[in-house]
């Protein structure tokens, strides 16, 4: 048997699952076959249309989902099954020689993250404020977010292209968790300010959002609530397999080779590391190649 | 707006059903097999989305009721009538049994006095069972339990469903479903009622029949009565992630006070576990928030009972209101001359007792003058089931839109154009469950509002 009989199942089509099963064909497996839930592929930078996409592996600064049509053009010219519309519910499903997981991260919602208080229209997390922006769809007219990671940042820009003002950010660490020129950006161009070392104590309001209240007793008016970052791994399919998992990042347990549990099934991506960049996830599909294809030759 | 077959503004009712929660919803079911005027009179902009959409959707035996009450007794027949209603609709409903659990030398004293209690309401399958007996049946329960009772017919039920097929049903009968119709007052004239709603809309019925759950005892004095005066008393429920449910066999009970059940937790038909709730006597009736308090009290206990449960993730947090009264059974009355049925106080027991309450209700109207026609009719309605029991439509291949609950295109589309519509995303969750999933919107929440054509803007 060669690589050429050889049959490969990627779960996710995000950058890190597309550009797994780019490589493997380039490494000459038969079969490689992407399962992606959603009816494009792409993962979350189908929704990110800002630039900083693209550069560590193609080597160019794009958009989101520029970059992610130009993953799925390259798996579809590399000979790639990509199915979308496709999700997998056990691996016992898949009957393939290896499976790699690639199925990605989410941000905590509000109640993951135990907020107190009433449950009102007008609650977000990043993730879905992009895309209810690409959807041409408006939010609200005043936002607190709440996390000062880089996503955080980024949604005072998302928020303002559909009409929203960010009228603060809010994180209980000691310091925001992002690099120097967005929050200056975030601080100068848009006058957002940054409380640090504090945190919701309640989000007020019958039908739509109200005010929040913070844990030290100043209130906030707005009519939106944007949940930023606290990222978990999409990890139900590597729970349901009964794989290893690893306690702190909540993802599936690998080793060097990204190898988990079972010696058929690989995870990479944000699945096991939970905020790395798109181009880095990416990077991982690559190696992992290797390492699928050297253990089903 | 309304929903249903008849003008509400020309029509006489027979009979107006004030409160579209689950009770209200039962009543009017039942009364519509017979040939009669229907009408659901509901203040909110959906059915069952008070105090019925945020209870712990357990259908109860009524073990632990006190004998010889209004409640016991239609607790009892409720659990029989809803245990065989709910399959024959597609209600989901799981028989996974309870287990009481001591967690002291008190309470595990305690546990004859109940089982005798159980005893004397007619529940014949309770069996006290010995502290290693009850790690057998739940293995993850934390250290401490002493002794323990087995309730094995206990049920869990798909809440949010209940109150929807029995207004479907009820619709497809020739009721009518008026929601947004806040009910402010009641003029009783010599044949025929006069409700009086907020926006100044008036209904006009034979008979009044009061379902309306927290504010039942407002409407009730509208009517020149008195007798109870309800004190909500507020429940706090934590929902946790479906990867947690292999945790729990069975429903895990404390063994209960005369104030309330207690901290229990449950597995939801939806393959959650559920965490609650408190109960916490307050007066707003309208203060529906969790609290920091609510939440920390839950987390301790469920530290005690489930500690594996916390390291699960939270997918829901949210609390209802009990209409509670200074009574402790329900108030149950009828009143001739006024041409009014009163199903006051109907607490946490009223998901369970809701058919037999319909039963009560019914037969009070007829004693208050009500005429029905002898023979019955009804239409069979079919719910798509929502439990993980059960077999759903993304089995059959159907394209998903929410996967964290795994809803199809088809399951959202059908909900938009149901017997009583989803007409916000709230109701569309209670209908589909889309977004009450782990991402809360995350993946599907743009999606949704295309596929419904909603905004999410104020």
């Amino acid at each position: 048997m060669t690589l050429r009989d050889r049959t490969v199942a990627i779960v996710g089509g995000g950058p890190a699952g597309l550009s797994a099963a780019i490589a493997l064909r380039r490494l000459g497996v038969g079969a490689v076959t992407v399962y992606e839930r959603e009816q494009q592929a792409g993962g979350i930078p189908r929704h990110t249309d800002h630039l900083g996409f693209g550069m560590r592996d193609l080597h160019r600064v794009m958009t989101g989902p520029r970059y992610v049509r130009a993953l799925a053009r390259r798996a579809n010219e590399a000979g790639v099954q990509l199915r979308v519309g496709a999700p997998v519910f056990s691996l016992d499903d898949l009957d393939v020689d290896a499976v790699v997981l690639a199925t990605g991260v989410r941000e905590r919602p509000r109640a993951a993250r135990l907020v107190p208080g009433d449950r009102p229209v007008g609650i977000f997390t990043t993730g879905s404020l992009q895309q209810l922006a690409m959807a041409g769809q408006r939010v609200g007219t005043r936002a607190v977010i709440v996390g000062a990671e880089h996503v955080s940042f980024s949604a005072i820009f998302t928020l303002a292209h559909v009409g929203c003002r960010a009228v603060a950010m809010i994180t209980p660490l000691p310091r925001h968790q992002s690099y120097g020129v967005l929050k200056l950006a975030a601080a100068t161009v848009r006058r957002v300010p940054v409380l640090t070392g504090v945190d919701v104590a309640e989000i007020v309001g019958h039908r739509r959002v109200e005010r929040v209240v913070l844990t030290n007793g100043r209130t906030i008016a707005c009519d939106t609530v944007i949940f930023s970052a606290d990222w978990i791994p999409d990890n139900e399919l590597a729970r349901r397999s009964g794989l290893a998992m690893n306690p702190e990042i909540k993802g599936p347990a690998v080793d060097a080779t990204f190898r988990t549990s079972r010696n058929d099934v690989f995870a990479i991506g944000n699945l096991v590391h939970r905020v790395a960049s798109a181009d880095r996830c990416a990077l991982d599909g690559r190696a992992v190649a290797t390492e699928v294809a050297r253990s089903i030759s | 707006m309304s929903a249903g077959n008849v003008d509400p503004g020309t029509t006489v009712y027979d009979v107006a059903v004030v409160g579209g929660g689950v009770v209200g919803c039962a009543v009017a079911r039942l009364l519509s097999h017979h040939d009669l005027r229907v009408a659901i009179v509901e203040a909110g902009p959906d059915l069952g989305a008070g105090t019925s959409k945020a209870n712990t959707a357990i259908l109860h035996t009524g073990f632990d009721a006190t004998p010889g009450s209004l409640e016991a007794r239609l607790v009892a027949r409720g659990y029989s009538l809803l245990n065989e209603y709910a399959p024959s609709v597609g209600i989901s409903i799981e028989e996974v049994g309870a287990v009481l659990v001591a967690w002291d030398d008190e309470q595990a004293a305690a546990l004859v006095n109940i089982a005798a209690k159980a005893l004397a309401n007619g529940y014949e399958h309770a069996q006290i069972i010995d502290r290693d007996a009850v790690y057998e049946c739940e293995p993850h329960l934390g250290p401490g339990a002493m002794g323990g009772m087995l309730v094995p017919g206990e049920h869990i039920i798909d809440p949010w469903s209940t109150p929807l097929a029995f207004a479907y049903e009820a619709i497809a009968n020739g009721a009518a479903a008026l929601v947004n119709h806040d009910v402010v007052g009641c003029d009783v004239g010599h044949d025929v009622t006069v409700l009086r709603t907020r926006h100044g809309a008036t209904l006009h019925a034979r008979f009044v029949v009061n379902a309306a759950g927290l504010r039942g005892d407002e409407l009730h004095r509208s009517l020149g009565l008195d007798g109870f005066t309800i004190r909500p008393r507020r429940g706090e429920l934590i929902v946790f992630d479906k990867l947690s449910r292999p945790l729990l066999n069975r429903t895990v009970l404390p063994v209960p006070t005369s104030h309330t059940k207690g901290v229990l937790v449950a597995p939801t038909v939806f393959g959650n576990v559920m965490l609650g709730p408190t109960a916490d006597d307050i007066d707003d009736k309208t203060a529906t928030g969790s609290t920091r308090a609510g939440i920390d009290t839950l987390l301790a206990k469920g530290k005690r009972i489930l500690p594996a449960l916390m390291d699960e993730e939270v997918t829901a947090v949210y609390a209802g209101l009990r209409a509670a009264t200074e009574h402790s059974d329900y108030q149950v009355s009828e009143h001739r001359d006024l041409r009014y049925v009163c199903l006051g106080g109907i607490r946490s027991t009223g998901l369970t007792a809701s058919m037999a309450l319909a039963e009560e209700a019914l037969n009070r109207l007829i004693d208050c003058g009500l005429e029905i026609a002898t023979a019955a009719r009804t239409t069979a309605i079919r719910m798509t089931p929502l439990g993980e029991v059960d077999e759903r439509p993304y089995q059959r291949g159907a394209q998903i839109v929410c996967h964290c609950e795994r809803v199809t295109v088809g399951e959202v589309a059908a909900a938009c154009v149901a017997p009583v519509p989803a007409v916000d995303f709230d109701g569309l969750r209670r209908r589909t469950r889309a977004l009450a999933g782990r991402c809360q919107g995350f993946y599907c929440q743009a999606e949704l509002c295309k596929l419904t054509g909603w905004g999410v803007a104020p």
